[in-house]
């Protein structure tokens, strides 16, 4: 009953969530939003903010993300490995005192 | 598992290939889009759509947990949730950083950019909840808030059609498109993305899957008293 209440109310929020943004619509808002990306001049010598800078600054912080939620995983896997010989260990070292 | 070293040295390959077409072989967009860092594009749009992907993944464990309430759709939530809000925050750090060339500012509290945030704070708020969870009801309660909380993908993704903002819409249906060599570049680095995020959610979920059955076996080692319980 509690998990039937619990689907009703998730499927009401998923339902009604994008039908207020959509009786809600500004007409031409995605026409005003559209945009085309074509090749540029990009002369990085008269720009006035530092393009080169904040692009090499994108990339490296979603490289030090990727590679730093790997490392937190193969952390993860490791320990889990290492604790699962231990019980393994564990459980070898009492069976004898048990027979 | 065979096949997973050479699926991750796949993942791997792809990656650097997309990384060296985006800065090298891509052109340099028009000035208005940004200049020289219209190329975060190439990493910041697929970074999304792996946010969708984990999300996707949480919500069918959720589903899937408060249903069965097996470790192994408790583990894949797990595992959708942290690779949503990884790539979420690399949406977040990526997306300020372009905009303050191409609008001016780091952040404008445009819908999309809000709505993202919003639903980051939600998958850390669920993350921050399921490692604190002790029991089965913890789990219930985070796998609820999982499926509540992903009510507000959609609205991410359409609140560039519904409400007026600065976020450009490009490679939507009414969106205005990529120059040939810019398509080409996005596509190698969505097909690196996608193969990147299916290595990283298995891998996680199954490391996931392996505590949760570890800490069942000491658990019943020490009901059976095979082991100590500071052992536990």
């Amino acid at each position: 009953m509690k998990l039937g209440g619990f689907a009703l109310v998730a499927a009401l929020v998923v339902v009604a969530g994008p039908s207020v943004g959509l009786a809600q619509q500004q007409p031409g808002a995605a026409d005003e939003r559209s945009m085309g990306f074509r090749p540029g001049l990009g002369d990085a010598a008269r720009e006035r903010v530092p393009g080169g800078r904040l692009l090499v600054g994108a990339y490296t912080a979603a490289l030090v993300l990727i590679g730093g939620y790997v490392a937190f995983i193969a952390r993860r896997a490791a320990k889990l490995e290492e604790d699962m010989r231990r019980l393994e260990d564990d459980l070898a070292r009492r069976a004898p005192k048990d027979e | 598992m065979r096949w997973m070293p050479a699926i991750s040295g796949l993942a791997f390959a792809l990656m650097a290939a997309a990384l060296w077409t985006a800065l090298d072989w891509a052109p340099v967009a028009q000035d208005s889009a940004g200049g020289l860092t219209q190329k975060i594009f190439y990493f910041h749009v697929p970074s999304a759509y792996v946010m969708y992907i984990g999300v996707g993944a949480c919500v069918l464990g959720s589903l899937g947990y408060l249903f069965q309430r097996t470790p192994g759709w408790d583990a894949l939530a797990q595992a959708g949730a942290e690779l949503g809000v990884v790539f979420a925050s690399i949406v977040l750090i990526t997306g300020p950083l372009w905009a303050r060339k191409a609008w001016g500012a780091y952040w404008a509290w445009d819908p999309r950019l809000t709505t993202t945030l919003l639903g980051t704070l939600i998958f850390v708020a669920y993350l921050v909840l399921h490692s604190n969870a002790a029991g089965e009801a913890e789990k219930k309660f985070s796998a609820a808030l999982a499926v509540m909380g992903a009510c507000v993908m959609p609205v991410i993704h359409f609140s560039v059609q519904l409400w007026r903002g600065q976020h450009p819409t490009v490679i939507t249906s009414r969106g205005g498109g990529l120059a040939p060599e810019m398509g080409k570049t996005l596509a190698l680095s969505f097909t690196a993305f996608t193969i990147m995020a299916a290595v990283l959610l298995f891998v996680r979920a199954r490391v996931a899957l392996g505590e949760a059955r570890l800490a069942e076996l000491r658990t019943e080692a020490v009901s059976q008293g095979l082991l100590d319980e500071e052992a536990v």
